[in-house]
């Protein structure tokens, strides 16, 4: 009874939101705040499919090789780290202030270095996603219960085996929570990187309807980066369910007794 | 006639302000009879002769209190005039085109900067072009028409600079359409091209001077180029101050063109209110392009750039300019 509750909420909300707008924006003449029905209209124009390989394609491509690259440079450099807590210690300051630098300052800097390409974008989504998910390994791995440490010292597992069947699983659920995080500054940065550089792409097509005043199309480009954030979302939960499925179930045995 | 990089992302966010219009607190005449306008401009040299006619009290003789704000880009003024948080904005003649023919309601009140009358102009036009189109020391593009099928840096999309260039390819007899636009601020434009990266860039002074020092060649002055002559910057203001307060901008009108004519007379002295302004050291804008500041909006002007912008493909039809100049 409660859980058709929640979907009717879940999936209530936004239906009704929408229509709110629906209804008060019809027959608006509002520059600015054209109908959503117009609005509707330019996205089917533009995205379905007109601009889908030349643009979202292309910032999708860059968001999943970016955010990939993130994830694996942040749990590898995380776990030497929590590793080695000497050197942990030393590089802790360099880490902290790299990440306290808004990515978005960092993109200049990249087109300076490494141009405008591609690789300035990955780069940029990169480096930006990589500090949440590598901070979240090391805590997670600092955390790990000391018990588990004396019984797998004392089972004798070598380290490839303590890395794979004991640390990872147990700082798991830490990570997964970084990578969500990376995720979303993943996205911000994908954005941000389209700035510069060839003008292709969801956020340079949006910015573009922005400054010509195609506010439609405008509108409509923040609907769909709304709409991939929402999705992206989604799937990450999906797969963090099912690797950490016997996390969520043992969280929920003990919420049970 | 200046563009500036309006890349921020800022005008997203006057655009979100614009819903809360009705609130034009600031605006009416007080009890003295002086009435307050906000201006918002980008930012450049040539707001000398705004600061002039507030210094010299030309808008104080005309009772009015004229409140300076600075805005990252015109388009992110025209959503702040439109919407009455302000009451005039700086913009360059294109992108007013574009917010016209997207029917944002906007009146010319007065020119803000331009280009003299062809006939007084210098042989050489980059004594008065602000911008130039530039290619490395020793590239082996001599004509725009070379740059077909090239990569070239420009400030935005569908902007000044981009359009101007157009025309300046297309004259000399090359295909702009198939220029690969990059975008990016002057400073990566510059290095962008010094390095090999880009293959012509446009810029605006002071990084025109810059360029010139590094060597790089001036391929072309497309500012004047596609103008011509007259007015290229204008203030504009939104219908909410048009209907409200016509007296207003009627006497800034007065003002402004006053402070013009005394700009174009005392241009030493207009170009150090422009260095302070600007914090541009004074030998750069004394070395580069002379501002002028014209003392009217002639619509012929205007015109002039609406059919070029249909003739270039960037306006589907011309835009209709009945009743768009302030009276």
């Amino acid at each position: 009874m409660r859980k058709t509750l929640y979907v009717l909420l879940g999936v209530g909300t936004p239906v009704v939101l929408l229509a709110a707008w629906f209804v008060a924006s019809a027959g608006s003449t509002n520059t600015f705040f054209p109908p959503l029905s117009y609005i509707l209209e330019r996205f089917q124009e533009l995205w379905l499919f007109a601009h889908f390989s030349s643009d979202i394609l292309v910032s999708l491509l860059n968001l999943v090789i970016g955010f990939a690259l993130a994830a694996v440079i942040g749990v590898g450099l995380g776990f030497v780290l929590a590793m080695l807590p000497k050197v942990g210690g030393y590089v802790d300051p360099v880490i902290h202030f790299f990440r306290s630098i808004p990515p978005v300052a960092l993109v200049p800097i990249f087109v300076s270095l490494i141009g405008f390409g591609i690789e300035m974008r990955i780069a940029s989504i990169t480096l930006a996603a990589v500090f949440p998910t590598l901070i979240a390994t090391v805590d997670g791995l600092r955390g790990v219960d000391s018990t588990l440490k004396d019984v797998s010292a004392v089972y004798r597992l070598s380290t490839g085996e303590k890395i794979i069947r004991v640390f990872l699983p147990a700082a798991g659920p830490h990570i997964a929570s970084g990578l969500q995080v990376s995720l979303q500054t993943a996205f911000v940065v994908m954005i941000a990187s389209e700035m510069l550089g060839p003008s292709q792409g969801i956020g340079a097509m949006t910015l573009l309807a922005q400054q010509s005043f195609m506010i439609a199309d405008m509108w409509s480009g923040i609907i769909l980066l709304g709409v991939i954030g929402f999705i992206a979302n989604m799937l990450f939960e999906l797969g963090r369910r099912r690797l950490l499925a016997w996390y969520i179930g043992s969280r929920r045995l003990a919420r049970a007794q | 006639m200046k563009t500036r990089a309006p890349l921020a992302l800022a005008g997203l966010l006057v655009l979100a302000i614009a819903g809360c219009s009705g609130n034009t607190t600031g605006s009416g005449a007080n009890a003295s009879g002086v009435t307050t306008l906000k201006v918002g401009t980008i930012g450049l040299s040539s707001d000398a002769a705004l600061k002039i006619g507030i210094d010299k009290g030309f808008f104080k003789d005309e009772k009015l209190n004229i409140e300076v704000s600075t805005i990252a880009n015109p388009p992110a003024g025209i959503a702040a005039a439109q919407s009455g948080q302000l009451d005039l904005a700086y913009s360059p003649s294109i992108p007013l085109l574009n917010a016209l023919n997207q029917h944002v309601p906007l009146k010319i009140v007065s020119a803000a900067d331009g280009y003299e009358a062809s006939a007084k102009q210098p042989a050489n036009l980059a004594q008065v072009d602000d911008t130039g189109l530039f290619v490395a020391k020793g590239s082996s593009i001599t004509s725009p028409k070379d740059l077909a099928g090239k990569t070239v840096a420009i400030p935005a999309r569908k902007a000044q600079l981009e359009v101007t260039i157009s025309k300046v390819i297309k004259d000399a007899g090359g295909d702009p359409s198939t220029v690969k636009w990059m975008v990016l601020d002057f400073s990566s434009a510059l290095q962008s091209l010094n390095s090999g990266r880009v293959d012509a860039a446009g810029l605006v002074a002071p990084f025109t001077g810059k360029a010139e020092a590094a060597g790089d060649v001036r391929l072309s002055s497309p500012g004047v180029a596609f103008f011509k002559e007259g007015a290229v910057g204008l203030y504009v203001a939104g219908a909410s101050t048009t209907t409200k307060e016509p007296a207003a901008l009627q006497a800034f009108q007065r003002g402004i063109y006053k402070a013009n004519a005394y700009c174009n007379t005392h241009l030493a002295e207009c170009q150090q209110v422009g260095a302070d302004l600007t914090k541009v050291p004074l030998s750069i804008i004394q070395n580069g392009a002379h501002t002028y500041w014209p003392t009217s909006v002639d619509i012929v002007d205007i015109q002039r750039v609406n059919t070029q912008l249909v003739q270039l493909g960037y306006l589907s039809a011309p835009v209709n300019l009945d009743g768009v100049l302030f009276k």
